[in-house]
C-alpha cells in the first residue's frame, strides 16, 4: 500500500460520518496531496520523499480527522429536515403510542413492548455513537442517559429536602445560565415544563376524568417541541429528550417507566414533594452536564 | 512561539474569506495565494485549513462546487453574501484591535 493510500485510511478510519460525507472529504483530501506531490517532484525530489513531504505538510491526520468529525459530526443535520425532525421525534411518538395503549388497558405494565422501547432506545443511543451523533440521534441520547441517571440516582428519592432545596438551587442557576447563553436555540425548551401542571392536575384527582386528555396534551406538546426543534435545525435535542423523558415519566411515574417507585408517589405526592424534588432534580442536573458538553461547540 | 502559531492558526478563517472574495478558489490554491500574498508570512498547514473551510461551509459563509479544472476534478469553495458581511465586520474589529494594540505597545515602550 502506498504511502498516500495509508494516509487518507488512517483519515478515514477515524471519521464516523456518513460515506458520502467521507468519501467527498477523502476525495479532497487526496486531491490537495496529489498537488502537492506534483509541486515537489518539479522541484527534483524522488515520488517517495514528494509524497512524505506532502504528508508532512498535511500534518497529524488523525488531528484533522478528529477536527472535521466534529464538524460534521455531532449534531449535524441531514438533506432532508423531515427526516429528522421525524427521527428524532420518533422516541416521543413511541413513548405516547405505548402510554396510550396502557390506558386503553391494550397493554399492561409488564407488556413485552416497554422491553422493547428501551432495547431500542438504547440501540439508537449505541448508533448515535458509532455515527458522532447525528442531530436526530441526540433525543434518544437524552432518553437513554437518563435511564442510567435513573438508576444511578434511585437512592434520591429518600435524601434530605436540604438536598433537595440545594440542588434545586443549582438547577435554577443552570437554567438561567442556559437561557441567557441561548436563549434562541432553548426557546422551546423552555416552553416544556408548562406541560407539567396538567399532569399534576390529571394526579390530583381535580379533573381526574379528563386524565387521558391531560396526558394526550402533553404528549402533543412534547412531540410538536421535538419536531419543531429539529425542522428549525436547533440544537437543543439532547435537552428536549431528558424533559420529554422526565415529562413522560409524570404522567406514568408509577406503572410505566419505574415501578419501584411506586409506593411513594401514589401518597399525597404534595407532602412528598421534597423527596420527588431530592429525586428528579439530581437526576436532572447530572443529565444537563454531559448535555452542556455536548452541545457546546467546540472551536479550534 | 506558541503565541504567534495560535494567533495565526486564529486568523485562517479570516484570510481565507479575504482571498476567496477577490475568486472562487480550491484548497491548494488558497494555500498558495494566502502565502503569496502576505509575501511567504503566512503558509497555512492544510490540517489547519480544510477544518477551517468546512466550518465556514457548514456556518454558510461559503459554499462549495465540484468542478473540472485542467481535466481533474476539484472543489472550489465560493464565499456567500452572509460571509461577505462577515468578513466585513470581523476585519474592521481586526483592524480596530490593532491599531489599539499598536498603540498602546508604543506607549509602553515610551515609558
Amino acid at each position: 500500500m502506498d504511502l498516500i493510500q495509508k494516509y487518507l485510511d488512517s483519515i478515514s478510519k477515524k471519521l464516523r460520518l456518513n460515506r458520502k460525507k467521507e468519501e467527498e472529504i477523502i476525495k479532497e483530501i487526496k486531491t490537495h496531496l496529489e498537488d502537492l506531490i506534483l509541486e515537489y517532484k518539479k522541484g527534483g525530489i524522488s515520488v517517495k520523499k514528494a509524497e512524505q513531504r506532502a504528508i508532512e505538510k498535511f500534518g497529524n491526520p488523525k488531528k484533522i480527522a478528529r477536527k472535521l468529525q466534529w464538524i460534521h459530526g455531532f449534531g449535524s443535520f441531514s438533506d432532508s429536515k423531515i427526516k429528522d425532525a421525524f427521527l428524532g421525534t420518533l422516541p416521543f411518538l413511541i413513548a405516547s403510542v405505548l402510554i396510550l395503549l396502557l390506558e386503553l388497558n391494550f397493554i399492561t405494565k409488564f407488556s413485552y413492548l416497554f422491553g422493547f422501547f428501551w432495547a431500542l432506545i438504547t440501540g439508537v443511543s449505541i448508533y448515535g455513537v458509532t455515527k458522532a451523533f447525528p442531530a436526530w440521534t441526540i433525543s434518544w441520547l437524552g432518553f437513554f442517559n437518563v435511564i442510567i441517571l435513573h438508576l444511578l440516582f434511585f437512592a434520591g428519592a429518600y435524601v434530605s429536602p436540604l438536598f433537595s432545596v440545594i440542588l434545586l438551587s443549582f438547577f435554577l442557576i443552570f437554567s438561567i445560565y442556559f437561557i441567557v447563553k441561548n436563549q434562541s436555540k432553548f426557546i422551546f425548551l423552555f416552553l416544556m415544563p408548562l406541560a407539567i401542571p396538567y399532569v399534576f392536575y390529571g394526579y390530583d384527582g381535580i379533573i381526574q376524568s379528563h386524565r387521558i386528555s391531560m396526558e394526550i396534551i402533553v404528549c402533543i406538546f412534547t412531540i410538536t417541541v421535538s419536531f419543531l426543534n429539529l425542522y428549525k435545525k436547533f440544537k437543543g435535542n439532547y435537552l428536549i429528550g431528558v424533559f420529554g423523558f422526565l415529562l413522560y415519566s409524570f404522567i406514568y411515574f408509577d406503572v410505566v417507566f419505574f415501578a419501584p417507585l411506586q409506593s411513594p408517589f401514589e401518597k399525597n405526592y404534595l407532602g412528598l414533594l421534597p423527596t420527588i424534588l431530592g429525586y428528579l432534580i439530581p437526576l436532572f442536573i447530572i443529565s444537563l452536564v454531559p448535555g452542556y458538553y455536548f452541545l457546546k461547540q467546540k472551536s479550534y | 512561539m506558541k503565541f504567534f502559531r495560535e494567533l495565526k492558526k486564529g486568523s485562517t478563517k479570516l484570510l481565507t474569506l479575504s482571498v476567496l472574495k477577490k475568486e472562487p478558489m480550491y484548497g491548494y490554491q488558497i494555500i498558495k495565494e494566502i502565502k503569496k500574498l502576505s509575501k511567504n508570512y503566512f503558509d497555512l498547514a492544510e490540517g489547519t485549513l480544510y477544518p477551517a473551510l468546512h466550518d465556514l461551509e457548514k456556518n454558510s459563509y461559503i459554499k462549495s462546487k465540484w468542478q473540472k479544472h485542467r481535466g481533474k476534478k476539484r472543489k472550489y469553495y465560493y464565499i456567500t453574501e452572509k460571509g461577505l458581511e462577515f468578513l466585513g465586520q470581523t476585519s474592521k474589529e481586526w483592524n480596530l484591535f490593532a491599531k489599539n494594540l499598536s498603540i498602546f505597545l508604543a506607549k509602553k515602550q515610551k515609558i
